[in-house]
């Protein structure tokens, strides 16, 4: 990818693996930055009227809301395929990395949609 | 030509002794569908153009010199047929080592990564008058690792490995320190997990399994560097013994 | 570049890699190949390597001389063949003891199976001897020996193509070769040479063989004014995949495989009663050969089947993988519910550079050796193999005669002292000028398609069978060949890893290579082994129980008149001549 590749015309996909480990890493890195200010709020935010306040940013803002349910897909992603990764390194076979990636990414979404259905309505 | 037979070959082309970059080419060539894509490259050195370089030899899969990007994948061009191809066939040299020329790459550094593992058989002692006995079960847990025929696909196709190339010894050595590790016969395997256990083995591998869709010898690469990983974990809880 | 070393290899297969190993005890070894070390073809290599160890059966290295001896059809010198076969044991063992991972029995010793012409107490049945490892038994060993040369420290040279041998007198003194890479021509000096190039099967159509089998350095010699012997013998083995003449090992059969022709008979009941298809290759091709040109091949086509569905699934997995992987891939045939498309494909040279037991290269008839320069494996002629070598012999023949060569030409250095060549005309002349001379050439010729005639050539007139009418006419050919050859274009004129310079190179060596074999199968008038004349059809021992040597004549071509013969007589120890029936 580094030379005229355009002369190729090879539809490149990147391989299954590839893709979970970008989703994995992506989301873990965007998950620590969140995280951070949320220590930040649990541990230093000791006034009860900011804290509402900021709360409350969250609770009463649909797309904030909509925000809320982008970080439960970050954990989800995050938390799934790590789960993924693990039983594969514990010996689960190789030739069932495609399937476990699939298998990750439809429990993520069916608890993302009934996690969403929750948040919004909160 | 038969319709159905024409096959259109884009090669990716480079002589850096002629040409600051790579440019691409297209030959077109009759292959029965049965007909490995070296038959079309060598159809193409014999009639058409003879400076195209690449490398062969058995030509059935057994000595690894062919190793190519095929269609984007990492692949010998001897053990992939026509019929198996769309029209349109684009081939590359490896990725991840340096162009020689055409489709030849320089596999040194590649070598010189295997030959970083003490990849021999360590003896525990003066052999035995007969062969040292190894039950059926014990070979079987080596089979895998045994069928290498280093001819780089999975080095190459780990995006670990292209990203550090100074650093990671890279599936192939892993593949071949595991032959030994799981050898009942060798008498270094706690070194050699150690030395694969240190900043640049086993542990640079993220289980993209790059390595094992693209292996033409059908190894678990992916599933014998997650063997090395359980088998270091548990040599750091238990007490050192040789575990399975 | 210039180089020194002690000893210097040629060519990194398994005879090359056992020669390296055994002379790394004596001094500095370098190997130089024109492939990267497990690229070799030994690597291809499936079946086995035979050693009377009685694992599996009882078995004596005694049962084991005679077996080569007989496959032979008596041709093999019998001194060499018991040094090789009382070898064997310690040398398999040897192996072990390096890391080679043989397949086990269930009692965890070496497992062996049953190979063509390999039969216990002088023939009375077939004898498990063959030691493998799955069916890919080269590959493991030529993995092993290239770690335990890289253990040694040997230094190796990879994609170095060999173009000169540097000779002054009888005295070898190293070689020349061109680094593929750079294009780089560089001398290399050694107090002894070692040649172990393989083999030259890519002078025929259908063959087993590598595109890299060229037979480069048997050229060379021929080059030289030194011999070659015994080429009219190039073993057939009888089971090539249709079509690609990709191998399916003998081991097939060994586990149970039975030949099968158009009618759906087992046709080797007829042509050998007792051990049926575990018959000697050149048996079992000419049997093959026989049914397909008297209409009993499989339906219009001209092979017949292999048919391994008697063997159960479990063993095909274990033992013979490669090749159920093989007839996937390349016949789309699954070896467990179809049989498997076979015709005979060329294999193996039993003739080549003759060589004592020590793997001193012979400069003529009588024996007299060269200094310095050793030759061993495919390429060389000890002659173990004789008219027609027996499955499993070829790897432990490397092996056993490697180690033999690398002994004692790693001693050679305490004999005489070779400086490091200097870089002068003297030196890379030669090597240079094979190279220029190429580049010199105008024409409208090309190297794929001299190259493509020159097997069809050979696979028409010089293959199983063959008649005088076919020979002379094949001779006829190579002088037109050699014609063509010298208006080759060469379109590529860089310098960088130019494969179509070195492969017009090769297609020189490859048409003289065949010159000879042509030739020495024209002045041998008998059927012995491979060598199956149709206008001789018996074996005569009154006249031809010898070795051929031949010599390239100085001067210019002429029918039968380029080549000079001389004979050399077969050492007979202990196993008197007998009609050789299975």
């Amino acid at each position: 990818m580094r030379y005229g590749q355009k002369g190729a015309q090879v539809r490149r996909r990147p391989g299954t693996g590839f893709l979970a480990f970008i989703l994995h890493r992506g989301s873990g890195i965007i998950l620590a930055f969140f995280i951070l200010p949320h220590l930040y709020m649990l541990y230093f935010l000791k006034d009860p009227a900011r804290y509402e306040a900021i709360r409350g940013v969250f609770i009463n803002r649909m797309a904030v809301r909509l925000a809320g349910a982008g970080l439960l897909a970050l954990v989800l992603a995050h938390g799934l395929n790590g789960a993924r990764v693990m039983l594969l390194e514990a010996g689960a076979p190789s030739r069932l990395q495609k399937a476990l990636f699939v298998t990750a990414l439809i429990i993520g979404l069916l608890l993302l949609a009934a996690g969403a259905r929750l948040m919004i309505a909160a | 030509m038969e319709k159905d037979r024409v096959k259109k070959f884009r090669i990716k082309r480079w002589d850096p002794e002629r040409a600051s970059k790579p440019r691409w080419e297209e030959f077109t060539v009759s292959l029965d569908p049965f007909e490995r894509l070296l038959d079309g490259l060598i159809r193409i050195k014999d009639n058409l153009d003879g400076s195209l370089t690449f490398r062969s030899s058995c030509a059935h899969g057994m000595c690894g010199s062919c190793a190519m990007k095929i269609n984007g994948k990492n692949a010998l061009a001897c053990q992939t047929l026509a019929k198996n191809t769309p029209e349109v066939v684009v081939l590359e040299p490896l990725p991840a080592f340096p162009v020689i020329k055409d489709l030849v790459v320089d596999m040194d550094p590649f070598f010189e990564k295997i030959g970083r593992i003490m990849p021999w058989l360590l003896e525990d002692g003066p052999p035995p008058e007969r062969e040292r006995t190894q039950s059926p079960e014990e070979m079987k847990k080596i089979l895998d690792a045994i069928k290498c025929i280093m001819c780089g696909c999975c080095t190459s196709a780990c995006p670990v490995y292209r990203a550090g190339k100074d650093l990671y010894l890279g599936p192939a050595s892993l593949v071949k320190a595991a032959r030994f590790i799981f050898d009942s016969r060798d008498a270094g395997w706690e070194e050699r997990l150690e030395m694969v256990s240190g900043k640049n083995g086993i542990w640079r591998c993220h289980s993209i399994y790059n390595c094992y869709e693209v292996c033409p010898r059908s190894i678990d690469v992916t599933g014998i560097i997650s063997r090395l990983k359980r088998m270091s974990v548990k040599k750091m809880l238990l007490p050192p013994r040789r575990p399975g | 570049m210039l180089h020194r070393f002690d000893t210097l290899v040629i060519g990194s297969g398994l005879a090359g890699l056992s020669a390296a190993i055994e002379a790394s005890r004596h001094g500095s070894v370098a190997v130089i190949a024109k492939l990267y070390p497990t690229r070799c073809h030994s690597s291809a290599a499936q079946g086995g390597i035979a050693a009377a160890l009685g694992n599996e059966d009882p078995d004596s290295p005694e049962w084991h001389v005679y077996d080569t001896i007989k496959g032979s059809d008596y041709l093999a010198d019998q001194d060499a063949v018991r040094t090789m076969c009382e070898a064997a044991v310690k040398t398999v063992i040897g192996l072990e003891h390096m890391g080679v991972p043989f397949s086990r029995t269930p009692g965890g010793k070496i497992a062996q199976r049953r190979f063509g012409g390999h039969t216990k107490e002088f023939g009375a049945a077939p004898v498990r001897r063959a030691c493998y490892c799955a069916d890919r038994t080269g590959l493991a060993i030529v993995t092993t020996l290239y770690e335990q040369s890289q253990r040694r420290g040997i230094k190796f040279f990879p994609e170095f193509h060999v173009l000169d041998i540097m000779m002054e007198g009888d005295r070898c003194l190293g070689a020349a070769a061109m680094e593929i890479r750079t294009g780089e021509i560089c001398a290399f000096s050694a107090c002894a040479t070692i040649l172990a190039t393989g083999g030259y099967g890519r002078v025929f159509r259908t063959t087993s063989n590598a595109i890299q089998s060229t037979g480069d350095l048997p050229g060379i010699l021929l080059e030289k004014g030194l011999p070659l012997e015994d080429m009219e013998f190039f073993q057939f083995h009888p089971t090539g995949l249709y079509g690609l003449g990709i191998l399916v090992t003998e081991g097939a059969r060994g586990e149970g495989g039975v030949l099968v022709n158009g009618k759906g008979e087992r046709f080797m009941e007829r042509y050998a009663p007792h051990i049926k298809d575990l018959a000697p290759r050149d048996m079992v091709s000419r049997a093959i050969t026989t049914e397909i040109r008297e209409g009993r091949g499989v339906g219009e086509r001209d092979f017949v089947y292999l048919d391994l569905r008697a063997i159960p699934e479990k063993t095909l997995s274990e033992r013979l993988p490669e090749i159920m992987n093989f007839c996937r891939i390349y016949m789309g045939v699954d070896p467990s519910v179809a049989p498997i498309p076979v015709v005979p494909t060329a294999h193996y040279a039993m003739g080549g550079i003759p060589t004592d037991q020590g793997g001193r290269v012979m400069k003529n008839e009588a024996g007299e050796t060269t200094l310095g320069l050793f030759a061993a494996g495919e390429c060389a002629c000890v002659s173990v193999h004789g008219a027609n070598r027996l499955g499993c012999n070829s790897l432990l023949d490397t092996v056993v005669f490697g180690r033999r060569a690398g002994e004692a030409a790693g001693k050679m250095k305490d004999i005489f002292m070779v400086e490091a060549a200097a870089e002068s005309e003297e030196v890379l002349g030669p090597a240079k000028n094979t190279v220029s001379e190429i580049l010199r050439r105008r024409g409208d010729e090309k190297t794929g398609a001299v190259r493509k005639d020159l097997q069809e050539l050979m696979m028409g007139r010089c293959s199983v069978f063959r008649n005088e009418a076919g020979l002379k006419a094949a001779l006829e050919g190579i002088k037109e060949l050699k014609e063509r050859a010298k208006h080759i274009a060469i379109t590529d004129r860089g310098k960088r890893f130019n494969t179509e310079v070195l492969e017009a190179i090769e297609l020189g060596r490859l048409i003289d290579l065949a010159e000879v074999i042509v030739s020495s199968a024209v002045q041998r008038k008998e059927s012995r082994g491979a060598h199956s004349r149709e206008d001789y059809p018996e074996r005569d021992d009154k006249n031809w129980l010898k070795h051929t040597f031949a010599f390239k004549k100085a001067g210019a071509f002429k029918t039968e008149g380029n080549i000079e013969f001389s004979y050399r007589p077969v050492s007979i120890a202990g196993f008197p001549l007998r009609k050789r029936e299975y």
